[in-house]
């Protein structure tokens, strides 16, 4: 527990040592999460726009 | 480099080697954390705060390296007309805007405890925050105009304007007296900085190219699938 | 060559028709240093530290404001278009017009420094270097703010967006202008300032009518 603690302290320097890390993590995991939203978001419009061609293609061929 | 101007070859070559990249980029990033965090030595002067170190300078490394990755491809899209170049400036502004912000703001914390100061106003963090509005200029300019391609142009032009900034970030602690440390890896003489810290540095640098590259490919992508979005809605509309 | 004398002319006269623009940009100097003595107190000896810095800011928001106009209207009666395809070279005709704007610009904010630094209660013995140090440095502003003014042509918000695009790239001739002013308030030499002054001219001379031509093109397509 107490070698956790001393972790934990950085030398006194906690303070400043582990948001800058958090900082890190946040902005690399928000950039793929926003990323990867958008990318769902556009595939999903696309195949939605797919299926009323694949209705018009059907309708063509009757 | 016209094997991949295709936008669908693209795609596809990028559904490929995306696994490879983003598995190999977790992994380095992984190994660098874990080496940062509990391996490498405590600093002599420093203490525990050098540790910032290792996400700090990664992240500054990619500010500038994004920047001239936008340069590239700006001028490949004006002399060229490379039509995927655009879409990767594009795409990697943001991204590039978002290790600037890194850069400063771990930088602010690892200045604080070092030189008794959030900021200060020398020559190396200036220009660093003159290049994070550049990102954001880039941005804004980029969105500006309803036709999309005028604006990716405008942009591209605003970023060779630019360029200027990166050669005076990397050289402003030699030219002028700064309170920021002068550099210690990317000397003609080679780094100053000892092994066992010069490693998890490198193996942390490694891993934040692999995520951009990464990032920056799956970007793209999205760019060119709203690039298709956009033509087949119009497509339907003209249908109906 | 006429048709450079031709641009710049015809700018200069179009500016004189609307002496009011011209009147504003200094009004707008002089109001905005004015502001700071109500803000931040009137103490002389506060103020005249201040002087170079404020004299310089507000000239680069002075100069910013009137950037926008610099090929809007152009743009927007067709004549751009005609400018463009005319044989002259383009990047000749953005100098005609960077020349003119600074005529109708930063000559007249050059005139007016002086009232300013008065006001500042700014040691003369900087006044030479102040006006050489702004003689060196609005033309920058003008050449560098064109590139921004071709680059927003058409776009939404346009306004907005000049300022960000232009005040980064202004940020190299605010220190060196400020440093000058302050060596010599100290009583070193102002030389090497002002000749990064220069330097920063020649390569906006260079580079900034190929870009803006460059943006301009891109506008009219």
């Amino acid at each position: 527990m107490e070698q956790v603690q001393t972790f934990l302290a950085m030398g006194g320097y906690g303070f400043f040592v582990w948001p800058a890390f958090a900082l890190t993590a946040v902005i690399l995991i928000g950039m793929l999460v926003t990323t990867l939203r958008h990318l769902r978001a556009v595939q999903s419009d696309l195949a939605r726009l797919q299926v009323p061609e694949q209705t018009q293609a059907r309708e063509v061929q009757q | 480099m016209h094997r991949f101007a295709n936008p669908g070859r693209f795609v596809r070559l990028a559904e490929r080697i995306l696994p490879w990249t983003g598995g190999l980029a977790v992994l380095a990033l992984g190994i660098g954390l874990y080496l940062s965090l509990f391996v490498s030595p405590a600093d002599y002067q420093q203490g525990e705060s050098v540790r910032i170190m290792y996400v700090h300078v990664p992240a500054a490394w990619m500010a500038l390296f994004v920047y001239t990755v936008i340069a590239a491809a700006s001028a490949s899209a004006l002399i060229w007309r490379h039509p995927l170049a655009d879409l990767v400036a594009r795409a990697s502004a943001p991204v590039g805007a978002g290790f600037t912000f890194l850069a400063l703001a771990t930088g602010s914390l690892w200045g604080k405890p070092m030189w008794g100061t959030w900021w200060v106003w020398d020559a190396r963090l200036t220009s660093v925050l003159v290049l994070f509005f550049l990102y954001l200029g880039h941005m804004a300019l980029s969105n500006a105009f309803d036709d999309q391609s005028r604006g990716n142009r405008a942009a591209a032009i605003l970023a060779l304007v630019g360029f200027i900034n990166v050669p005076i970030i990397k050289f402003s602690v030699d030219w002028w007296s700064t309170l920021h440390q002068p550099a210690s890896v990317v000397r003609l003489d080679g780094p100053t900085i000892h092994p066992s810290m010069l490693w998890p540095l490198l193996i942390m640098a490694l891993g934040f190219k692999l995520y951009y590259l990464s990032l920056m490919m799956l970007r793209v992508k999205g760019e060119i699938l709203a690039t298709r979005l956009r033509a087949r809605s119009m497509a339907a509309l003209d249908a109906t | 060559m006429s048709a450079f004398t031709d641009v710049v002319a015809r700018d200069l006269r179009l500016a004189l028709r609307q002496r009011g623009d011209a009147v504003m940009v200094v009004l707008f100097f002089v109001l905005t240093a004015m502001l700071f003595p109500f803000a931040i107190g009137p103490e002389p000896n506060l103020l005249a530290r201040l002087a170079a810095g404020v004299i310089w800011v507000t000239a680069l928001l002075a100069v910013l404001l009137s950037l926008e106009r610099l090929f809007l209207a152009d743009f927007e009666d067709g004549s751009l278009e005609l400018l463009v395809l005319a044989p002259t070279p383009l990047s000749l005709t953005v100098l005609a017009k960077a020349v003119a704007h600074w005529l109708t610009t930063g000559l007249p904010l050059i005139a007016a420094a002086p009232l300013i630094a008065l006001l500042y209660n700014m040691d003369e013995v900087a006044m030479p270097v102040l006006m050489l140090a702004m003689l060196l440095g609005t033309p920058s502003l003008s050449l560098t703010g064109a590139i921004g003014a071709a680059l927003t042509l058409g776009a939404r918000r346009g306004g907005v967006l000049v300022p960000l695009l232009v005040l980064p790239l202004y940020i190299p001739v605010l220190i060196f202008g400020v440093a000058a002013i302050d060596a010599a308030l100290a009583g070193l030499s102002a030389r090497p300032y002002l000749l990064f002054l220069g330097a920063i001219f020649l390569v906006s001379l260079v580079v900034a009518p190929l870009a803006a031509a460059a943006a301009l093109r891109q506008a009219v397509e």
